[in-house]
């Protein structure tokens, strides 16, 4: 640009005479300390009392503590449900030992619903005691749940085969000890003498009904269903047997929230299907001693439990014939060798 | 040029007399109209009088005049109030006449670009400060000084049709 013009132009840019002059009298001036304005603060303080205190009356302040509280993953003040971890300990796992042994350490067999899957019926699975008395057993029950139609009464905790082959029918504790018309009808409903009763805290039904909640989790915390690997009815331990993947606690206080009593729900923390040495000779195991569990539990990840056969690992290998040794052939088939062999000498070495 | 104090009120009417179009310039650049430019001028100094601050040499002192200049100038022409409001005579809201008639339509040019490219123009020829200098006033780039720099130069070349434009 015309540097000229510019500087010509920047002289004339200057105040005028009396602004200056209005400035010089402003700065002799002596220096006004700034007032503090406690009109301004006292009216700002007064609106907010005035909010605050609209806010409390107009019960406001619940409605907001809700909503904080379901922002808040996890709640701080919820309680958490009580947990086993069975990862890496070597204990074997109920559900799964209890379909294939006949109970475990309770030596009943696991009768509940298993995850994806139907009632499993009681004594489907008894590999041990007197098979004749087992089948009775289980035609005893199978008329117990004619009589119930799929409704049960609150009475019933649940029925279960015990080693013996015995049905036991679980009564719950409410009843009074004394008397005795419950099991006298299902004594009559029965018409057998395999049948034994037992007490147990909660109702079948009361643990259908946890059920049912458990299974809508998917739906009503989408986010929190990724932790729950399977849940099933231990109707023999009167509980219902929830695995997680980890103990996540969001998840922790839904089951809590579930069970207030921390006794209805038993959590396992930990991959299935880890139950190998312990089970014993007669469970039933693959080649590389671990359980083939009833029900194949998605592992966190996405990944079920593998197949026996991998087929890819499987090293491929010339099989050869089987000859009679009275009819030999002229020509030996050559040995056996990998199809995959290294050339460890060049060919060119080769004289 | 003989020494000033570096710390603020002292000295006050030889600051004034240096750095008065420094301020007054960049005031009348950024509000467009001398009324409110005297106001700026009047604050700004009266802000350096009561800062109390000590300034490391003159070019701090320069910059903190400028940028002070800048958020005044910024504060009297937001206000709703000013936005508002219609002078009562056109003497208030006359245009800034220069000497030269050339230097008239050189202001009104600059006066019609937009606040993003006026205020770089002023501060780079007027005040003949660094892109780097300038971008640290504004709190932009200097890739964007420069930018804003060439295109206000563009627009000023299409409005005066390079009669008194020359690089």
């Amino acid at each position: 640009m015309n540097k000229e013009l510019l500087d010509s132009m920047q002289k004339q840019m200057i105040p005028s005479p009396e602004v200056r002059e209005a400035l010089s009298k402003k700065l002799a001036r002596p220096v006004k300390k700034r007032t503090v304005p406690w009109m301004k603060y006292g009216v700002v303080a007064a609106c907010a009392a005035l909010v605050i205190g609209g806010f409390l009356a107009s019960g406001m302040s619940q409605k907001y503590t809700v909503i904080v509280r379901s922002l808040q993953r996890p709640p701080i003040e919820a309680p958490l449900h009580s947990y086993v971890t069975v990862e890496g300990l070597g204990e074997i796992i109920q559900e799964n030992t209890a379909a294939l042994t006949g109970g475990g350490d309770t030596g009943a067999p696991n009768t509940g619903d298993l995850p994806g899957g139907e009632m499993a019926p009681s004594g489907a699975l008894v590999p041990e005691g007197d098979i004749a008395a087992q089948e009775e057993a289980v035609a005893v029950y199978q008329k117990l749940m004619d009589h119930f139609d799929g409704y049960y009464p609150r009475w019933y905790g649940g029925a279960y085969i015990d080693r013996s082959g015995y049905l036991v029918v679980q009564l719950v504790e409410e009843q009074d000890p004394g008397d005795k018309t419950l099991e006298l009808q299902v004594l009559d409903w029965t018409e057998s003498s395999q049948v034994m009763f037992s007490s147990c805290k909660y109702s079948l039904a009361h643990l259908n009904q946890l059920m049912d909640q458990l299974n809508r989790i998917p739906t009503t915390h989408p986010y929190d269903a990724e932790y729950f690997a399977g849940w099933g009815i231990d109707e023999a331990c009167n509980r219902i047997e929830v695995t997680l993947t980890e103990a996540d606690p969001t998840a922790l206080s839904i089951l809590a929230s579930l069970d207030p009593d921390d006794d209805a729900i038993y959590v396992q923390v930990g991959q299935r299907a880890s139950a190998d040495v312990a089970l014993g000779e007669d469970v039933r195991t693959d080649s590389a001693g671990t359980e083939d569990p009833a029900v194949h539990h998605v592992m966190p990840g996405g990944a079920t439990v593998p197949d026996d056969k991998d087929l890819i690992a499987e090293e491929p290998w010339s099989d050869g014939a089987r000859y009679d040794l009275e009819k030999l052939p002229e020509e030996l088939p050559q040995q056996k060798q990998p199809i995959f062999e290294v050339q460890s000498v060049p060919e060119e070495d080769i004289p | 040029m003989e020494a000033l104090p570096l710390r603020a009120g002292g000295g006050m009417e030889d600051i004034i007399d240096r750095y008065q179009n420094t301020v007054y310039g960049l005031a009348l650049t950024k509000t467009g109209n001398r009324t409110d430019a005297d106001d700026v001028f009047q604050e700004v100094f009266l802000a350096y009088c009561q800062c109390g601050k000590t300034f490391r040499d003159e070019d701090h002192r320069k910059a903190w005049l400028l940028r002070t200049t800048i958020n005044q100038a910024r504060r009297v022409t937001s206000s709703s109030w000013r936005q508002k409001t219609v002078p009562l005579s056109e003497q208030e809201d006359a245009p800034v006449s220069f000497k030269e008639p050339e230097e008239n339509r050189v202001w009104e040019a600059l006066q019609s670009l937009s606040e993003d490219y006026r205020l770089p123009i002023y501060l780079f020829y007027f005040q003949e400060l660094s892109t780097l200098q300038i971008a640290k006033m504004l709190a932009i780039r200097p890739g964007a000084v420069r930018m804003r720099l060439t295109r206000g130069r563009e627009q000023l070349r299409e409005k005066l049709k390079g009669v008194y434009f020359d690089e």
